[in-house]
């Protein structure tokens, strides 16, 4: 569902962000893509959501390549960002009114908005209130609905759970689980080597633009995934211990 | 999609504090205006009619014996107000709108009014509060409406949907520009309710296609400076930039050009002053009074009857009148080509920028631009014509060096009979073309497309 070949990214300025990148995430599974700061997972994303245009490579959903048929792929994809603001003067029902419209659904009613609002925690009290007075986590839960909302195969976060209280990063990961059960392909970058391990069905750690490691669940079994990831990072595992290519 | 994005932009602007700021400064601020000038358009209409009525009696009075002793016999002709001047002042709040025409020359009036506050603020009319306030508010509505959008990750969302970035700008300027124009079309349809108070039916066919004309405009000079500030928003990263660069945009498209251009105009193509030009004429006058003077000594000497001397006098002094009448006319056109070489090229440069365009447009449909006042200068001229073959050039007065004073007519004069001073309203067509148009549709053309290319290249990470 989605895929990357070879993707690469270099930016004007000689950088290069992404070197050679492949992965794939099936139906039903979540790809937690871990890593420092500049490692190359909100370029990955941007890839994937055609913000950026791929050096060479190809970033699919699908099986549609993005980078020529954009719309086209996008209409597969549902987005999370890190820091989810939307509309402050608007409310909860409002901010996902406009987003289910931009993903397709623009028949719903009412209780259809309430139902996935319910259904990712969000309490009654808060359909009908501003989404300024909103908490991060609330926030995080809305862009959640938005996302359930247009239904789309596949889902793709930056950092969701970047600033969510463990309560609320606990919910996350819970509603995530429920996606992924639904048959939903989610990417999602993460600096929480916890919750990766947690719901991760593959997991690849990236470094300097590439991924230097990528496990299953059943890989990784018993390993102290924080320990690879320190030793990842550190450079002593940075070839020869992880599977610094793809899984393919 | 793009209707989505539209009615989003549409609510998102109307629940702001911004429009309603904007609304309420419409609302208090045009129909005030509007109406302001209507009772200015209505104390003109009694001045013009005062001058009109002392013009009448001056010349029903005027017998040969008083029109010897007033040398400086002067008819006053008064610029017609326009209904549609209740716009825009235009020129006719700085320049004399009354002339006095006497048998040398043409010069301007006494003053009318005095708004001795006016000269020292400014005063206000419809076109100052769309040239500059509205102006300002386009921007300040639209300065962010890019940056805020990636800066609370807005913009990444719904790019993450099937939303080609065309159909995100279309989606934008389509709801951004309602928010924005609603309040300039509500609160001049409420200025033409308070006209309507006022007792003016504003509904008159002419008046109605001017003012018609004069409200599109004031849209696409809005909607110019609006896309402006999107424009400037979508090449900056940051709001706080992008506001600082969308005043400055503001400034030298609506404050420093138009000035500028003046100033450049009256550096390049430097023109004499009014009081020179009118020293330079009364030295003409003299000198060839003086020789004619002269040349009329031995007439004079010979103590001829009256009838005699008029008879024997037309051949002396006809080459001086027509040496006189070339000189004061050379002066004239020459200050004339002056001022207007001068004038055009500050109007070319000051239409560089939409603030000049706007003001230009809106000056010519109001009959209170330069066109008119040139209109008015010619018509003062084919009036003054008129009352040389009719008035003036039927009565002499001859004085020698010596001191010798011979008065005496040429023909009889009908005062009652003299025809009265008028100017033609140009027609809607002739002004429409005067205005030019195009100007104002160039900007919002070159501001659309720019926008949309800077849209299609922003970096919205």
């Amino acid at each position: 569902m989605i895929e990357a070949e070879d993707l690469t990214k270099r930016y004007e300025d000689g950088v290069l962000a992404l070197d050679a990148l492949n992965l794939s995430v099936a139906p039903g599974q979540i790809y937690c893509l871990l890593g420092a700061n500049g490692a190359g997972k909100t370029t990955t994303i941007n890839l994937f959501l055609d913000f950026i245009e791929p050096t060479s490579g190809r970033a699919l959903v699908n099986g549609i390549d993005v980078a020529r048929r954009p719309l086209d792929a996008k209409q597969h994809i549902a987005y999370l960002s890190e820091n989810v603001m939307l509309y402050g003067n608007f409310t909860a029902r409002q901010n996902l009114d406009f987003f289910a419209r931009l993903g397709g659904k623009d028949q719903l009613d009412r209780e259809a908005y309430h139902a996935v609002m319910r259904r990712v925690g969000l309490p009654e009290r808060s359909f009908e209130q501003r989404v300024r007075e909103f908490s991060k986590g609330m926030r995080q839960k809305l862009g959640i609905a938005i996302c359930m909302i247009k239904d789309a195969p596949a889902l793709i976060m930056d950092e969701p759970m970047s600033g969510l209280d463990p309560k609320a990063a606990a919910e996350l990961v819970e509603t995530l689980q429920e996606l992924r059960n639904s048959g939903k392909a989610i990417l999602m970058s993460t600096h929480d080597v916890f919750r990766a391990k947690e719901m991760a069905d593959l997991v690849g750690i990236m470094k300097e633009g590439r991924k230097v490691m990528e496990r299953t669940r059943e890989e990784l079994g018993q390993d102290d995934l924080e320990q690879l990831y320190l030793d990842y990072m550190r450079g002593g595992m940075e070839t020869g211990v992880g599977r610094s290519a793809s899984v393919d | 999609m793009i209707w989505t994005i539209a009615a989003k932009e549409l609510r998102e602007n109307l629940i702001s504090l911004r429009f309603l700021f904007l609304l309420i400064l419409a609302l208090l601020f045009i129909p005030a205006a509007i109406y302001s000038n209507y009772q200015t358009y209505l104390s003109r209409l009694a001045d013009q009619a005062q001058i009109e009525a002392r013009n009448r009696s001056h010349l029903e009075q005027l017998t040969p014996a008083a029109i010897f002793t007033t040398p400086d016999l002067s008819i006053d002709v008064y610029w017609p107000p326009s209904l549609t001047s209740l716009f825009a002042l235009g020129v006719t709040a700085q320049h004399p709108r009354h002339l006095a025409v006497s048998k040398n020359r043409i010069e301007p009036g006494s003053p009318l009014e005095m708004h001795t506050l006016w000269g020292l603020f400014g005063g206000i009319d419809y076109l100052y509060l769309v040239e500059f306030i509205f102006s300002l508010t386009a921007c300040l509505m639209s300065f962010d409406a890019v940056t805020r959008e990636r800066e609370r990750g807005t913009l990444k969302s719904i790019l993450a949907n099937r939303v080609s970035r065309a159909t995100f700008a279309t989606g934008k300027l389509l709801g951004g520009l309602t928010t924005l124009l609603l309040p300039l079309i509500i609160a001049f349809l409420a200025g033409l309710g308070a006209l309507a108070l006022g007792g003016l039916d504003w509904t008159q066919p002419q008046f109605l296609a001017r003012a018609s004309l004069i409200l599109v405009a004031s849209l696409v000079y809005a909607a110019v400076f609006y896309l402006l500030g999107i424009l400037v928003s979508s090449l900056v990263r940051s709001t706080s930039t992008s506001l600082i660069i969308s005043l400055t945009v503001w400034l030298v498209a609506v404050l420093v050009i138009p000035r500028a251009a003046t100033l450049v105009a009256r550096l390049s193509d430097p023109v004499k002053s009014r009081q020179v030009v009118w020293l330079e004429k009364l030295s003409a006058e003299d000198q060839l009074e003086r020789d004619k003077g002269r040349a009329l000594e031995a007439l004079l000497a010979q103590s001829l009857d009256p009838s005699d001397y008029q008879k024997a006098r037309q051949s002396v002094v006809q080459p001086y009148e027509a040496r006189l009448s070339r000189r004061l006319q050379a002066i004239d056109d020459d200050y004339r080509r002056q001022l207007a070489g001068q004038r055009n090229l500050s109007l070319y440069l000051a239409r560089l920028s939409p603030a000049g365009a706007l003001v230009s447009f809106v000056t010519e449909m109001t009959n209170s631009g330069v066109t008119a006042e040139d209109r008015f200068q010619s018509s003062a001229e084919q009036y003054h014509a008129v009352l040389w073959t009719e008035l003036f050039d039927k009565v002499f007065r001859d004085s020698t060096p010596g001191g010798r004073v011979m008065m005496g007519m040429n023909g009889a004069i009908d005062p009652s009979h003299l025809p009265r001073f008028s100017m033609r309203e140009p027609s809607l067509p002739e002004s429409f073309r005067t205005a030019d148009f195009s100007i104002l549709l160039l900007w919002l053309g070159a501001t659309i497309l720019m926008t949309y290319l800077a849209l299609e290249r922003y970096d919205v990470r």
